[in-house]
Parts: C-alpha cells; structure tokens; sequence
C-alpha cells in the first residue's frame, strides 16, 4: 500500500507534449482510473509511474520519495509496481507457473515459498490448476489471469493497468471489471487503472481522472463526474448528455437560461450573471416526458421527432421549438412520432457550465 | 526501458561501428576524388574519376544492367522462393524436412563454384546435359543441337536465381511458421477461397519477412561481380560490379573509378534500406507473437499435388543434384572433359588437401573466423536492432544504419577501404584484420535480420519482466532473447556460412599466417586449376554443413524455423 | 610419429645442405650465413602459386634454414599492397614477383627495389633485366592452343603458318578470344598493332578477327579450360605456360606458335628496398637466376628461363607435335605501356560490336 504523487509532470516525445503538467495525489489504497480518449495521455502518465518512460519534468513521488524527476529515473525493476498489459504480455516461452515465478526467482525467495505464493495467487485469479500449462493453451481470458497474477504474485505497492480488458471479448470483460475490483479491495492495493471505457471506469474506479490532450480534465468519484460535470468534455465524454447553450435572462436563487428560440431553462445551480453565455448539460434520462398540459418550469410542449426501442429504455428525441432534446424513457412504451408531447426537466438536473 | 541507462553502450558501439565498418567506407569514398596514374591513385586531388561515374554514359549503363539483372533475379527467386514456401509452409504435402534440407542445400555452396558446375554441365557442346540428350538423341535425332546454353543472360539470371531462392524461401517460410492461422481461418469462414486467402491475408501477412529478403537479394544480386562477369561477357553485357573488378585488378588501374563506382551502389543501397525501413514500417503493426498462436489445418494440395511436387523436385534437380554431381565429377576429373573416361578420373585433389599443411591452417583459420564472426555478428546485430526498436533515440537509429551501409559496396572496394583502414593499426598483417573485416562486412545481415525477428516480438513482453524486478539486461537475457532465439540462429547460421565463402575481402587482407579456404580455392581458380578448386569447394560444402548442424544442436533450433519470425517455441 | 618425420627430414636435408653447400663461393657462403641469421623471407607471389610452391620447396630443402612464406597477390594488387604498405611503413615483403612488367618498372622508377647485381646477371639478356634491380624469371610465348579431337593436322598446318589464317572461313565460330587485360592476353595483339605490321595485321586484322565471331570469355583461364574440355576447337589467347600445366595433367591439347611468335620477359623478380631480411632475400634472389634456379624452374613449373646457357629439359621439348617458335617478335615496353589499355580497349569494343 503505497501512495503515489505526480507533481507537475511532463512528458515530451520531441517537440508533441503527451502529457501536460499534471498533478496527482493517489491515496494508498485507491482504485484510481485514468480515463479518456486514445492519445489524451494516460497511458504515457502510467508508464511515466512505471518507470518505463522518462520524464521531461515535474516529478513523480512514491511513499514521499521520488522516483522520477527531469534528471532521474530510477528504474522500473526497483520500484516494486505490478503491472499488468493491453496485450497481455505473457511470456510464451514459459508455462503458467515459470512466468510467475520469474519475478520471484529474481527476488531470490526460497524455492518452498515460491510455491507457496504461485498457488495462493493462480487460487487466487482461478486458474489453481493451470500451473504447469503453457501458454498456447490458454485462452485469452486465461492469458490475461496469468498476467495479472503475475503481476500481484509480487506484492506489489502499487499495481498498474494498462487497459488490461481491452483484447477480451465483451461478456468476459464484464466479467473481469468486478473480479478486479474484488480482487483489488481483497489485497487493499492502490491501484492505478487506464481505461477509455467509461463504463470500465465507473466499475472499477474510487476515483476517475478524467484526462483531454495531456491535461486533467476533471477529477472526481464516478457519481461527481457524472452528476457534476465541469466541463463540456467531461460531460460528453462521461454518459450521454444534452448539451445546449445559452444566455443568462434571471439570476437569483435560481439561475434561468434562454436557449435557441425563447425556450427558458433553470437551474439550481447559482453564481452567473445576467446576460452570460453558459452552456447547459442535462442527462437524457432526466428529461421527462409526457401528455399532460400543466406548465410550471422547465415544462415544455414539444412534438415527437425520433423513437428507438431499445428493451428497457425508449430512446426519443423531441422537438421544442427549434431545440432538440434526447431523452431516455424507462420502461419503455409505444411512441408515435409526430405525437404532441410534454416534456419536464428538474432544475435539480441542469448542470451549468460558463462558457469560454 | 530509460535512455539514461543505455546512452553508455550506445556511445560504445557507434564508435565501434563507425571505426570498423564506415571508417572504410569514408576510405572508399576518398579514393573517388584523386587523379589517377596508370598503376594506382597519385597525390593530387581530380574530379575527373566521380564525374565520368556519376555523368558518363557507360556507368550509368553498367549500374542501370546491374539493377535491371538484380531486379529480375529478385523477382524469379520470390516467385519460386515464397511458392516454395507457401508449399512447404502451408500445404499437407509429405516429407518436409527432407525437402526443406533439400532446398536450403544451394547456401552451401559457393557462387563461384556453383558457376563452375552450371558451366560444366551447361555449355552448349560439352556440357553434361546437352552431351548425354545428344547421346540419347543421337539415336532418332542425326544432327546433334544444344538444348541448353548457360551462356546467356538467361543463364546468369537461371544461376543467380538458385542461390537466392533459398534465402526467400527461409525468411518465408519461417514467417509463415510463425503466424497465427486464426486469420487465415477466419477469411475461410468468410468465404474466401484458399487462393484468396493466401494472397489477401498470408502474404500480407508475411510482408516484413519478405521485403527483407526481397532486399538482401536484389543487394545481393547488385554487388555479385562473379556470375555476371564470367557469363555476361560471353553473353555480350557488363553490369557495374564486373567493371568495377575489371577497374581495380587489371592494369591500368582505375582506382579511383572504382571507388565512384562503389560509392554509386552505396547511394543505390541507401535508397533501397530506406525503402525497408518504411515497408516494414507499414507493417510494424503486424506483431504476430503476442502471445497467441495456433498452428491451423494444412492447406490440402488434391490434384494440385503433382504440380507442387514437380516445382520442388525441377528445383532439387536444378540447384542441387545437378551442381554437386558435376562439382564432384569435376573434383575427381584431372582437366575439365565433356566425357567422362577412366583416364581423366583421379583423386589426387583429395589427396593434396588432406596432405597440405597450408590447407589444414586454412582450414582452422576458416572455421574460427566463422564461428567468431558469427557470434560477434549476431551478438552486435541483435544490441544494435534492440537499441533501434525499443529506444529509438536519434543516436540509435543512426546507429541502426550507418551499420547496415557496408552491404552496399561491392567487397572489392570495401576491401580496399578495409586496407587502408587497418594499414595504419598494429593489427594489420595478422588474422584479426580478417575478423574485424568479416564482422564489418556481416554486421549489416545481424542487423537486419535480428530486426525482423524483434519487429514480431511485442516491446511489452519485456516491459512485464522490467515491472517483475528484472533489470534492462535480465530483461533482455531472460526474455527477448531468448523470444527472438530463432533469429538469432538464423544470423548465426548465415554468417557463418557467408564467412566462410567470403573472398573479396580476405583476398586483399590476408596474410601468411592467416590464409582461409576460399583465398586458397581462389589461388587455385585463379590459376586455372578448376578441377583442385572444385576438390575444395566440395569440402567447403562439408565444413559448411557440420558447422552449421553443431550450431543447431547447440541451439536446439531449425534453420527452417529460424528466419523471419521470433517465435521461440 | 611426426617427431619421427622432423628427424628424418632434418637429417635428409643435413645431407643435401652439405652437398648443396659445397658448391657455394666464398660470398655465396657468407650470404647463406647471413639469410639463416635471418631464418625466414616473405615472397610475394605474382606466378601460379603452386609451381611457385614446388621451386620454393626445392630452394629451402637445399638451403635449410631459410623458411620462405608465400604470399600470393597477381599483377597490380600486388603493386597497389606493396605500396599501401610501404605508405604506411609497413614492411612485410623480401622478395617481390610480379607478372605486369610496368608495375615493377614503376617500382624501380620510384626507387623501391634494390639494387642486386645477380652474379649470373652477364648471360642475362637487356630485355629480361631492368639495370641491375629486377630480372624476368622465364618468357611467355604466345601461341595458339587446340584440342587435338577438333582440328585436323591440316587445320593445324594452316594456323602454324600464319596468324592471319584464323581468318579463313572454316574457323568461324571455332574459337576463343579473351580481352581480359593480362600480359599474356595483350602480348599478341601488342604485336598485331605494332606500326612496322600496320599491313600485314592492324586494327583492321583484329575486326577480322572479331568478325569470325570467337567466343569470348572474361578470363583468360577460362578460354584454355574451354579448350581443354572440347568447348571449344582452339583459342589465339593462349600461352605456353598456362597450356604445358595441362598437357602435364593429360589433357588433349597442343600448341603451335604461328610466326611471328610474340615473347615476352614475365615473372619479374626484385628485393624491396625495405626487406625486413634482405640478406636471404638477395640469397633467394641469385638463386633464383642461377643455372640450378632456373633449370627448377624449368623442371617443375614448365616455363622457358631467360637465363642463357642452361639445359633445357621442358618435357614437351621432345614431342613430335612441337615446334618451337622460329621467329620471335620482342614486345616494345615502351609502346606496351603507352597502347596498353588502348588497344585492349580497342579489341572489346571490336568483339562486343560483333556480338
């Protein structure tokens, strides 16, 4: 259990930054996800914690020691992480139990604990009978076991996921984001987690960061960024999102926007200025719909544009005035299109962001 | 794996590199700008040399003949070379391994000789094959004719051909080895007919592995000066490397013309590793040893059959059979004959190697060389490819291509580069000149190879040993190496039987002390002895053969299974 | 078993060095004694090494204690090391052999051989010795060599008598040329375009030639391995030199010289100026040009001496078949030198335009 710090970290492949000034606290114990879209840098940021790249500056700290900083590196090997690969990385020259037993011959452990640990660990990941296998045995699901016993057969202080899940079918992926999970909580690891798979993410993750073109984009519990959004990206980027823009008519305890053709929108959320340009997120399925005529806020008339039945949900898309929102109905029912509609949002679930 | 840690070794090797391959080859370039006199270069410096190479008529013509022959025989050899492969490789056809000793045979064999046996078997009135269709003819047929003439451009293309085939045929097939069949399987479920799938998906799939050995081939092919030179003469054309020996062997001399010249074939040769590197480029997405695999279903041959044995067995017959039955009929003739009779049989040939003390110093000295060239190569080609690959530091890279350049020049003039090079070291005049040329000259094959096998090993596997404790060097002892053991073979295997055929360079370098078995066959041959040459050559053939089966048992790997691919299993 | 071998050897020689010894002048004496100080001497070899071997077989059984290394390097590599060599103070070589009589010239020119007045140098005629530095080791006369199943004694008749037989039409397509640039494969067209013959041969007699459609071979060696086996009828780039080591081994060939017989001094031999032994150096030297040198020479290589006055025991001597040549055409150096490449030059770009 370890607790690793990034202080101000750069990496530069020649003149592209990959990773931009980042800073980051990793409490020891934590199930941290880096998540975002390929080339946002997270998986650079992990092999910076690795050791297996340099750093062009700032520094990265284990336990208050640093282990990487603009001059030095101190090498993978010495800085006792666990990791675990996108492809796997077995070694296919080696049945299941010589590629865990490498790191632990290394270490130079007794041959009866040796043992000891490989059986505790393939117990561990369910794969106790598989020691003397090969590896072109296995399947992949297995393969990725192996690796990631591999990886915990050494006790690691920290363990690191390189979008470990990536190469597995989906089912099985589903599968093994909650045996990580479990896996992890059992050990009490901190563990660092890369992923572009948001759903992979709020799974596994205490705490997802939230990574765009080399910088931290928002940090937060899965709930935080999917509740509060702070910015557009992370909206986007995190669940689906209606995302709107306007300007601010009322600002008081509540905070009302007008976007497009007069539609008005409040919100709860408070400190803008009348006349401000802000941007507005609300969740598809909190936008309500449905046939009665009462008004109040945030209740608008609007016509049936588009409807996908999609088993437990109705997927629609409705037309106020010239705006379009998305909604998502549960349970589903049978939608008309072209039908008159009401649709209700709560100023509870408008998130504002300004906008730049 | 951190830059800082490996900058060391770099600085160490580049140095290395640049002192013992691109110091000659700067020699080399040098020459080209001096006046010439009749007998060599004089003090004074001329552009007259580089200007009549790089704007004359005649050189470019001899270079445009050199790379147009070169590009056919490359063609040939990967159209038989991959078919070979794809047989043997996919196909359920019987008795692979003896096909597959079979068709690897020709590597042992040295060009030279090679030649000699085709010219012998092959001149359009003495040779064995038309004298015996003649005899056989004779009998329904009144007038004799030649059925094959050897000397022709087609000839030179058929003989250059035979010794290239096998290097395609091993990058191929090994490859092919090496490959996941999940794919092809899938493109048969697909729908895909087997002829499509293999063009589609098996090929392309094969593409790094080929491109190199389309490379090593058409490079190969450039430089060769002995085939073209001998037959092409009679055939009525010159390609760059015959004028390029005729320019620094026969009086008067045009050194510095040669130095032009070679440093043209370089420029050509820059180009041409260029172009690799953005082929493979293209395909360094292809990593094949993940860590998944499985060896499919062989493709089934039905009616195809006979087709495919009849391409294996014409080409037996041609590059194997044929060249060492007459390569032994020669070593046991007194004076070359079209008939054999009993007055022209002896075995003095035999006799006078295993009696002659210079033999037996030659044959020590040969298989030291070998041996330690080849290790050094291998050893130095997989640091260099490694260090290329995995931290692709501008120094690296750099590194990567300055050691591949010396395959360039034809080793005539790298020779003479060498020379100059070691002329002014205490080194000189003693057998380690002669290691330090074979490793300059040998590197560029461990470089170029080793990258082929390292490109199909994902970096991961080693960053996983880095994250389990393992040092850099554990890493790459513990597993790289032993993932790319194969190609490491191969490297080993190829240099070795390349050093022992080497005579370009060891002719100009070698001293009494440190006199090889091709210099000696080159005496002989030089002084029209063919027959004493053959004896030799014939020997050679052996030495090459039990030193590369001690190889494989010490390696515990197949040749067949050691170029193209890193798969260790 | 080999120690058994040593003795018996060292004893045999023992007793052939006494004998040999006795011969020996007072000088020759106090030479020998000074080559065996030195015990060894580096040859570079310019002649078919193993004749060569077999005559330094002969000089070291007679005179025990000079060990010689053979280095074999042909023609202008020869030269071109030498000087490489000497360039960066690197003294390797005693006794240099070179077959490109220009190259040794150049030598001696620039200073690099020593002076080393042989003491058979007087029955040495000029044209095979350059002053007092290098003497030829034997001659090469060109003839033209055939395989004796493919001409008649008629066709042979008729190429003896002239060269400009080769024309007639009966031997189009018969024989071998090779333009290769060597001494032996210039000598003869050296003759042919020799002003005082501008009539008789010429360039327009080497068209002729090119026009009777030869086959043309890049090395020289090979046009008599072509010959040796039936390829081809007969070849005009041939020697007697190269021709006698087959006959030797019984292949079916022979060879007429058509007069004028071009002959020229090859094998030249000198001491470098920077012999690291140049005692036994200059001893192998005069052996070398001695009577008992020579006629080694004679006996195991097959090559005529320049030497003048030794016996003459070439066993192809006594052949019925063989003439020896009656007019001989000395080559001019000086225009060899200048024409060389020229003519050479002039001879491919004949043949290829035939072709």
């Amino acid at each position: 259990m370890s607790h690793v710090r990034l202080d101000g970290l750069v990496k530069a492949y020649g003149g592209s930054v990959a990773v931009n000034r980042i800073n980051l606290d990793i409490e020891e114990g934590e199930f941290l996800v880096l998540l975002g879209p390929s080339g946002c840098g997270k998986t650079t940021t992990l092999r910076c914690i690795a050791g297996l790249e340099d750093i062009t500056d700032g520094q990265i700290l284990i336990d208050g020691q640093p282990v990487s900083t603009s001059t030095l590196t101190t090498p993978p090997e010495q800085r006792q992480m666990g990791m675990v690969f996108q492809s796997y990385a077995v070694w296919p020259h080696m049945s299941v139990a010589e590629n865990l037993a490498f790191g632990l011959k290394l270490q130079k452990l007794p041959k009866i604990e040796i043992e000891k640990r490989i059986t505790e660990v393939l117990d561990l990941v369910g794969l106790g009978s598989f020691a003397e296998r090969g590896i072109h045995e296995l399947s992949g699901g297995q393969q990725q076991r192996v690796a990631l016993a591999r990886a915990v057969v050494l006790r690691p202080r920290v363990l690191l996921f390189d979008e470990p899940l990536s190469n597995l079918d989906a089912q099985l992926r589903e599968h093994m984001r909650f045996e990580l999970r479990q896996l992890q909580q059992r050990l009490g690891i901190t563990a660092i987690y890369v992923t572009h798979d948001q759903q992979e993410a709020m799974v596994v993750a205490d705490r997802i960061v939230l990574m765009n073109k080399g910088r931290i984009e928002q940090i937060g519990t899965p709930r935080q960024l999917y509740r509060q959004p702070e910015t557009l990206f992370a909206a986007g980027f995190i669940g689906l999102a209606n995302s709107l823009s306007g300007a601010v008519i009322e600002a008081s305890e509540t905070t009302t926007v007008r976007i497009g053709a007069g539609v008005p929108l409040t919100s709860l959320q408070t400190g803008f200025e009348i006349g401000a340009n802000v941007k507005l997120i609300v969740r598809p399925e909190e936008v309500r719909v449905g046939f009665d005529d009462e008004d109040g806020p945030n209740r608008f008339r609007g016509t049936l544009k588009e409807c996908v039945f999609l088993g437990n949900i109705a997927d629609i898309t409705v037309m106020v005035g010239q705006t379009l929102f998305r909604a998502q109905i549960s349970p589903a029912r049978d939608w008309t299109v072209g039908e008159q509609v009401t649709l209700s949002i709560d100023p509870s679930a408008v998130t504002l962001i300004p906008a730049i | 794996m951190s830059a800082r840690s490996t900058s060391v070794p770099s600085w160490l090797l580049t140095a290395l590199v640049f002192g013992v391959a691109i110091l000659p080859l700067l020699f080399v370039i040098d020459a080209a700008f001096y006046r010439e006199t009749r007998v060599g270069l004089a003090t004074d410096r001329s552009w007259v040399a580089v200007i009549d190479v790089f704007t004359g008529a005649d050189y470019l013509r001899y270079l445009r003949n050199a790379l147009g022959l070169a590009g056919i025989v490359t063609a040939v050899s990967l159209v038989v070379g991959v078919g070979i492969a794809l047989i043997l490789g996919r196909s359920d056809i019987g008795h692979k391994r003896v096909w597959d000793a079979l068709i690897t045979l020709p590597l042992y064999l040295s060009p030279f000789a090679g030649l000699m046996a085709w010219i012998a078997l092959a001149s359009p009135k003495t040779g064995f094959i038309n004298t015996i269709i003649d005899a056989m003819a004779a009998v329904f047929i009144h007038e004799p004719g030649s059925i094959v003439d050897i000397w022709t451009f087609a000839g030179v293309v058929f003989v250059m051909t035979l010794f290239f085939c096998p290097l395609v045929y091993l990058f191929t097939v090994g490859s092919l080895r090496g490959m996941n069949t999940a794919l092809e399987e899938a493109a048969r479920i697909g729908g895909a007919t087997p002829l499509t799938t293999i063009m589609r998906i098996t090929l392309p799939m094969c593409l790094p592995s080929i491109v190199a050995s389309a490379l090593l081939v058409f490079i190969l092919g450039a430089e060769m000066y002995t085939i073209p030179g001998i037959i092409g003469s009679n055939a009525g054309f010159t390609t760059l490397p015959w004028r390029i020996f005729e320019d620094s062997t026969s009086v008067p001399v045009h050194r510095a013309h040669a130095a032009a010249a070679g440093t043209l074939l370089l420029l050509v040769t820059v180009l041409g590793v260029w172009l690799q590197g953005r082929a493979t480029r293209v395909s360094a997405k292809f990593v094949t040893l993940g860590g998944k695999g499985f060896n499919g279903r062989p493709l089934r041959l039905g009616r195809w059959r006979w087709a495919a044995w009849g391409l294996l067995a014409s080409y037996v017959l041609a590059a194997d059979i044929l060249p060492f039955g007459a390569l032994l009929m020669s070593s046991l003739m007194k004076f070359s004959a079209g008939t054999i009779s009993a007055e022209v049989l002896t075995f003095k040939h035999y006799l006078g190697f295993f009696t002659s003390e210079e033999m037996q110093i030659a044959l020590l000295n040969t298989v030291f060389l070998a041996v330690v060239t080849g290790v050094i190569c291998m050893a130095l080609g997989f640091m260099i490819s490694h260090m290329a690959l995995r931290n692709p530091t501008r120094l690296n890279r750099a590194l990567a291509f300055l050691a591949v350049l010396p395959v360039a020049v034809p080793g005539l003039v790298y020779g003479l580069g060498l020379v100059w090079t070691f002329l002014r070291t205490p080194l000189y005049g003693t057998i380690w000149v002669l290691l330090f040329a074979y490793v300059a000259k040998f590197l560029p094959y461990g470089v170029i190879v080793s990258r082929t096998g390292l490109m199909q090993v994902h970096p991961e596997l080693a960053e996983s040993a880095r994250m389990c404790g393992a040092t850099a060097r554990t890493a790459l002892a513990k597993i790289t190496a032993p993932l790319v053991k194969s190609t490491l073979a191969a490297v080993l295997f190829f240099v070795m039987l390349n050093a022992i055929k080497e005579l370009s360079a060891s002719v100009l370098l070698y001293s009494q002390d440190s006199e090889v078995l091709s210099v000696l066959t080159w005496h002989y041959m030089d002084s029209g002895d063919y027959q004493f040459a053959a004896a030799i050559g014939f020997i050679q053939t052996f030495i090459m053969l039990a030193v590369v089966f001690a190889a494989q048992r010490l390696f515990r790997v197949r040749l067949d299974r050691a170029f193209g691919h890193g798969g260790g299993r | 078993m080999r120690l058994t071998r040593t003795l018996l050897a060292a004893a045999a020689s023992l007793f052939l060095a006494s004998s040999a010894q006795a011969a020996l002048t007072p000088d020759e004496a106090k030479l020998y004694e000074a080559a065996k100080q030195e015990g060894t001497l580096t040859w570079y070899v310019g002649a078919p090494l193993e004749g060569m071997q077999a005559i330094a077989k002969v000089f070291q059984e007679k005179y025990p204690g000079v060990n010689i290394q053979m280095m074999r390097m042909v023609g202008v590599a020869q030269y071109q090391r030498f000087m490489d060599e000497t360039g960066a103070k690197k003294y390797i070589a005693d006794v240099l052999q070179n077959t490109d009589y220009p190259s040794m010239q150049s030598l001696v020119d620039d200073g690099h051989i020593l002076e080393n007045k042989v003491p058979t140098s007087d029955r040495i005629p000029p044209q095979f010795r350059i002053g007092n530095f290098a003497y030829s080791q034997y001659t090469s006369t060109n003839g033209i060599v055939y395989n004796v199943n493919k001409l008649t004694p008629d066709e042979v008749k008729l190429l003896e008598a002239d060269w400009k037989n080769v024309l007639d039409p009966r031997f189009k397509g018969r024989f071998s040329v090779s333009p290769m640039k060597c001494g032996v494969c210039y000598a003869p067209f050296h003759m042919f375009m020799d002003p005082k013959f501008k009539d008789r041969y010429g360039a327009d007699f080497i068209r002729k030639i090119a026009a009777q459609k030869p086959a043309v071979y890049s090395e020289v060696l090979v046009t008599l391995d072509r010959v040796v086996a039936g390829e081809q009828d007969f070849t005009i780039s041939g020697w007697e030199a190269s021709a006698a080591t087959k006959w030797i081994d019984g292949a079916p060939i022979r060879w007429i010289f058509p007069h004028p017989t071009p002959i020229f001094g090859n094998s030249w031999l000198g001491v470098s100026k920077y012999a690291p032994h140049p005692n036994a150096a200059k001893f192998f030297l005069d052996w070398l040009m001695s009577d008992d040198g020579q006629e080694t020479m004679q006996r195991v290589y097959g090559s005529q001496g320049t030497l003048q006055g030794i016996k003459d025991d070439r066993p192809y001597t006594k052949e019925s078949w063989y003439h020896a040549p009656v007019e001989l055409y000395q080559v001019d150096w000086k225009r060899w030198d200048a024409d060389y490449h020229k003519d050479m030059d002039f001879l491919a770009k004949s043949l290829k335009a035939e072709q």
